[in-house]
């Protein structure tokens, strides 16, 4: 049967073969790397892979592919049963087998053609020499075809078989090679001529009848109906018959053909083995051929001269017949009369594409799910607006108008994130090259990889195959040595190549190190001035790390003879150029003797990265997270020197160093006008070594934006990284905060000493903290006051029945907790023996797991929480030099399980007997005002919170009667404590409540004060166990 | 036979080849963006995509227009994608008698006729025929 590519069936068995041999390149090294220890499912699942290639292509006669998915499958076989162990010889000869067949996968019409002696032969070497008997055998067989040339019919021992009709005119060209897929699966062929007419005597089959009796009893492979026979429109009128041609495949044998098909036996041919037509008595039939037709042995070409006859007629047979009647699954093979016809021959409808990429991609179970979710929102939004365009309520429009609005952009984000893929398909194609190319370079190199999940769009990933391709070899090639001159360097064998992807300051790196023998600066130097890119004085005044960027010239290489394997005169200038297309930027650098780094650095577009939206002049920006270091929210009256002017520049102190500050509306364009009675909010910006800081308008919230390239005339300036779309429709514009500073010149040297000044503590807000880290480059703090516990475990330790984490722990289980379950941050490292930081909650020990213990810091943490707004945070600041962000353990716990909270403190308001259970706690820190809050309602108690001194007495007042202490900070806006203390002491009603400061001012005088003001007893922040028994002590005891 | 859609910019009647014309839109919510080039209004959001939107006016050296009033966006095929041009209004859709059509345009006070390919004379109007690439690469070109 002749291949129609329009064959639903056909592009499904290409597909998955080609998943099949994607996958198998893979499997087949891990294969070769279990050489010792062979893993028999493993080698089953290749065994499978190949065997179902196998078997479609026998169906469609595909038969190189057959025959070599054949021979694989043998020695696939052997492996699985223990008789042959998967050597490097073998496996490479599979590795080989493999690439041949997805060659042919991809070019199906013309796989037949490909060569694949050479592979085949390899294969059938190292199997062992048995199977080369049936080889011989299929020559036998050829050979005897070849040798009865007494054919009526052409014979062709090449491919065609030409089918005629009893008056003489071709019919079919049929090829040998499918016809004989049929005769090999117990087929019986058979070339059948009726006529449709119906003719007085009823004696003609309806057409329709027919075809279901031939679909019953086999497959129709062919079929023409000869209109042209007809005549004219005139002679139409008398027709008195109308010729019909099948060739028809049956496993029913010729002596009972007839029987089965309500066709006159005299019409039915059989077609043999060897290509002969026989009757079905088993005599030989005549054809009659027109003399002048040449035989047509193997050329298509000249059969496209005597088949267009037929094509034209062949479409409108083709055309006529199926509008004839319902053609129950005779169908299929009536369109396959087109492809055998065409003169384009093998290249026919074709659909398969040939090239890498594929128009197919793999996408995430759960996002589509969530689109699939947010359809049936858009649907239920959509009935709301059709019902309320009846009713006159424009509120409720405008509400539904909105959620049309966020539906509408949450659907589009999510599917421009089906376009991301994991690196990994372009990583894990390495393995292979660096197997192969080592050995070829005779050079031992082991390939580490790491971050293969990192995500890019489905474009870029394509894109970077070549560039890195090159790269790599250009390391195996030049950059590392051989074994004998590692010895004779003293370095350790085998030799290391690093692969590595990962994100940071909003973009993705992906890094290539080896520990070669570097870049030499002299050698380059050299070849530059040889080259006549560059002068020798011009040489003289740069670095070597400047001399060694010359590598990405155009016209330059080093190579003595541009080696075949890392690609003639390929330069790093055309990778360089590669990538700039894609907007992305390669560095270099190299330590002679030691190794070289290469660092690509790849654009933002389709990013999706969480950034914090500031609003400048009535305008809405985004400023990408990772760039932010920390947020200011000053008050320069009660903080006057804080910022500064110098001449016309800003300057801030941040902990002992200078900060250089601009107004971001300035960058803009526009004017700055401070306002002398509000707060100045700065973000610092980290851009590479240098930090600034930017003020701006108001600090909005942060969201995790799509990004969108930007047309070219807004890229131009330097201002802007990228566009995105806000939650409610918006464009806007995001900051491109590093070219920003660039443009600027700002000079003030920043930031090393800006991290030695942190750790001294200033007294206000000191804390003992410890820190953590739950995926790498991101720390959070947690008050070292609140932990009771930390326990190191191993990663199986982790259990999580009805997927709520927990660990075996003293005899007990401990609900245990995930950062990233509730803050939208990167998800856990899994390391081997992460911690699980305990605490008490509730009346209970809970746990949070981190991947690793940082340090346990007591510093004095500027700590702002209008940044990093997220559940399960509380603010940031830097620590030990990186930013940090602060947990709300309570709040993590709370979300992922609210019940642990309610049910605690259901059982404690019952067992409260006291009216005066609420305690009051007065902070303007929203990250101290939660923990003691927590700290409250753990002891059983409720808390009543409140910003300041000013809402501290109106919460009192609020709830007199209830309040049974106070706990209160000292240094808080608008009314400190020890005023509100003393209003609190003047007012009788008040008499007798305890007020407990809770601050970390320390020392004599400010106890002395505070104890003057009516302060009864002073307490230092965030040491839970003093805390709890204070607040148990006060509560329980002076009633 | 050439269409053109007609709009108008201050006084001026203006024509663009249809050919060149994606859609016309109301002006929608435009977001400036501060620090590039005079004549980039800003961009907006066009059914998720960013465009970005050109002010004729200031192209054209003409007057700004007054604040209020709706304005309209004619989305023009550019390079890669899309840019915007802001007017004042559009008018018609009018096919050119190519035997009106005059070359070479004169020298008009307030008016930078550099980015002109034409003038086409109606009965009752002198309609300037805008000329795209111009106009798109004056201020974006060099990328």
């Amino acid at each position: 049967m002749a291949l129609n590519m329009d064959d639903e069936v056909l592009v499904l068995f290409i597909e998955e073969a080609r998943e099949h041999l994607g996958g198998i390149e893979g499997d087949l090294l891990d294969l070769e790397a279990m050489v010792d220890d062979v893993d028999p499912e493993h080698v089953n699942r290749i065994f499978r892979a190949i065997h179902s290639i196998k078997g479609g292509a026998g169906f469609w006669a595909l038969n190189n592919i057959r025959d070599l998915s054949h021979e694989m499958e043998n020695i696939l076989n052997r492996i699985r049963n223990g008789e042959m162990r998967p050597e490097q010889v073998i496996v490479s000869a599979l590795l080989d087998g493999a690439d041949l067949l997805a060659s042919m996968v991809n070019d199906l019409a013309d796989s037949d053609s490909y060569d694949i002696a050479q592979v085949l032969n390899a294969l059938l070497r190292v199997g062992g020499g048995e199977v080369e008997a049936e080889v011989e055998v299929e020559a036998e067989v050829e050979a005897e075809v070849e040798a009865k040339a007494e054919a009526e019919v052409e014979v062709e021992a090449a491919p065609y078989l030409m089918l005629y009709s009893r008056a003489g005119d071709l019919i079919f060209s049929l090829e040998t090679g499918a016809l004989r897929g049929w005769l090999d699966r117990g087929h019986f062929l058979y070339f059948v001529e009726c006529d449709l007419y119906e003719d007085e005597a009823g004696k003609g089959p309806v057409l329709s009848e027919l075809l279901e009796e031939l679909c019953r009893a086999g497959t129709v492979v062919e079929s023409f109906v000869d209109v042209d026979s007809l005549g004219d429109l005139e002679a139409f009128v008398n027709v008195k018959r109308i010729p019909f041609f099948m060739l028809f495949a049956s496993i029913v044998e010729p002596d009972f053909i007839d029987g089965v098909i309500q066709i006159d036996s005299a019409r039915i041919l059989n077609i043999d083995g060897g290509m002969r037509l026989l009757k079905l008595d088993g005599t030989a039939a005549k054809q009659n051929i027109p003399e002048d037709v040449k035989p047509l042995i193997g050329e298509n070409k000249a059969a496209g001269a005597v088949v267009s006859r037929e094509s034209a007629a062949g479409d409108t047979a083709a055309a006529g017949v199926s509008g004839g009647a319902g053609v129950p699954g005779g169908g299929r093979a009536l369109g396959a009369l087109k492809s055998v016809s065409a003169g384009s021959g093998k290249k026919a409808a074709g659909g398969v594409s040939v090239s890498g990429s594929s128009s197919t991609l793999r996408v995430n179970v759960s996002i589509l799910d969530s689109l699939l979710n947010m359809a049936g929102e858009l649907v239920l939004s959509r009935n709301q607006l059709k019902q309320s365009l009846n009713s006159d309520n424009t509120e409720k429009m405008l509400h539904i108008s909105h959620q049309i609005d966020r539906i509408t952009t949450e659907l589009q984000e999510k599917i421009m994130q089906t376009r991301l893929q994991p690196i990994d398909s372009v990583f894990s194609k390495f393995q292979r090259v660096v197997r192969d190319l080592s050995g070829s370079l005779g050079k031992d190199v082991e390939l580490h990889i790491e971050g293969r999940e990192v995500e890019l769009d489905k474009g870029i990933i394509e894109a970077i195959g070549d560039p890195m391709t090159h790269l790599v070899r250009n390391a195996l090639d030049h950059g590392i040595e051989t074994p004998a001159e590692r010895e004779a360097a003293g370095k350790r064998s085998p030799a290391r190549l690093e692969l590595k992807a990962f994100h940071e300051a909003g973009q993705v790196f992906i890094e290539i190190r080896d520990d070669g023998k570097g870049i030499d600066p002299e050698l380059i130097r050299a070849k530059v001035v040889e080259k006549g890119l560059a002068s020798e004085e011009e040489l003289k005044n740069l670095k070597d790390s400047e001399i060694i960027q010359y590598i990405f010239a155009p016209g330059f290489s080093t190579a003595a003879a541009v080696t075949e394997v890392s690609g003639r005169g390929v330069g790093m200038d055309v990778v360089k150029s590669n990538l700039s297309a894609i907007g992305g930027v390669v560095d270099l650098q190299s330590a002679v003797g030691r190794g070289t780094v290469i660092r690509i650095k790849l654009p933002l577009t389709l990013a999706i990265i969480p950034s914090l939206i500031v609003c400048v002049a009535g305008q809405r920006y985004a400023v990408p997270q990772v760039n932010l270091v920390e947020l200011h929210r000053l008050r320069p009256q009660r903080e006057p020197h804080v910022l500064e002017k110098l001449n016309s520049n800003y300057i801030m102190r941040l902990r002992d160093s200078l900060l250089p500050v601009i107004p971001l509306v300035e960058v803009l364009g526009g004017e700055y006008t401070p306002d002398p009675e509000g707060d100045v909010k700065i973000m610092v910006i980290s851009a590479g070594e240098m930090r600034y800081g930017l003020i701006v308008d108001e600090l909005l919230d942060t969201e995790e934006i799509v990004v969108k390239a930007l047309g070219r005339h807004i890229k131009k300036s330097a201002n802007y990284a990228g566009s995105t779309i806000l939650g409610d429709g918006q464009a806007a514009l995001i900051l491109d905060v590093v070219s920003i500073s660039r443009e600027l010149k700002l000079e003030l040297p920043g930031p090393r000493a800006v991290d030695e000044g942190e750790e001294r503590i200033h007294g206000e807000n000191a804390q003992s903290l410890i820190i953590v880290e739950n995926s790498r480059h991101e720390r959070f703090a947690i008050p070292l006051g609140l932990v009771r516990r930390i326990e190191r475990i191993h990663r199986d330790d982790l259990e999580s029945p009805a997927g709520q984490l927990s660990i075996q722990y003293r005899g007990g289980s401990l609900l245990v907790f995930a950062i990233e379950k509730v803050a939208r941050v990167s998800p856990r490292e899994d390391v081997e023996n992460p911690y699980v930081i305990i605490f008490p909650y509730s009346g209970r020990e809970v746990g949070i797991i981190v991947s690793r213990i940082v340090d346990a810091v007591d510093v004095a943490a500027v700590i702002d929480e209008d940044s990093f707004r997220m559940p399960g945070i509380l603010g940031s600041s830097i620590i030990l030099g990186e930013t940090t962000m602060l947990l709300d353990v309570f709040d993590i716990v709370n979300r992922i399980n609210p019940d642990l909270a309610e049910k605690f403190q259901g059982r404690m308001k019952k067992a409260g007997t006291s009216q005066k259970n609420v305690i009051l706690v007065v902070e303007d820190s929203a990250f101290f005002r939660k923990n003691m809050a927590n700290i409250v309602e753990d002891c059983g108690f409720e808390a009543v919170s409140a910003e300041d001194g000013v809402e501290g007495l109106e919460k009192l007042r609020e709830h007199a009667d209830r309040i049974g202490m106070v706990l209160t900070d000292i240094e808080m806006p608008n009314m400190d404590g020890l005023e509100m203390t003393r209003h609190i002491r003047r007012e009788g009603a008040y008499e007798g409540l305890p007020i407990v400061a809770c601050t970390s001012l320390a020392g004599e005088m400010a106890e002395k004060r505070g104890f003057e003001a009516g302060v009864d007893e002073y307490m230092i922040k965030l040491d839970r166990e003093m805390l709890s028994e204070t607040i148990q002590r006060v509560m329980t005891g002076g009633e | 036979m050439r269409q053109i859609v007609v709009f108008s910019l201050g006084g001026l009647r203006c024509g663009l080849d249809i050919t060149r014309v994606q859609e016309i839109i109301r002006m929608p919510e435009l977001t400036p963006a501060g620090g590039t080039a005079a004549a980039v209004a800003g961009i907006i959001n066009l059914r998720g995509q960013i465009l970005t939107v050109l002010d004729l006016r200031t192209v054209l050296s003409l007057s700004a227009a007054e604040a209020g009033g709706e304005r309209k966006i004619i989305i023009v095929k550019d390079r890669e994608g899309f840019i915007g041009f802001c007017c004042d209004d559009v008018h018609d859709i009018l096919t050119m008698k190519e035997r009106f059509v005059e070359s070479k345009v004169p020298r008009l006070k307030g008016v930078d006729v550099t980015y002109f390919s034409g003038i086409y004379k109606t009965e009752d109007m002198l309609i300037l025929l805008l000329d795209p690439e111009r106009v798109l690469e004056e201020d974006g070109g060099g990328q």
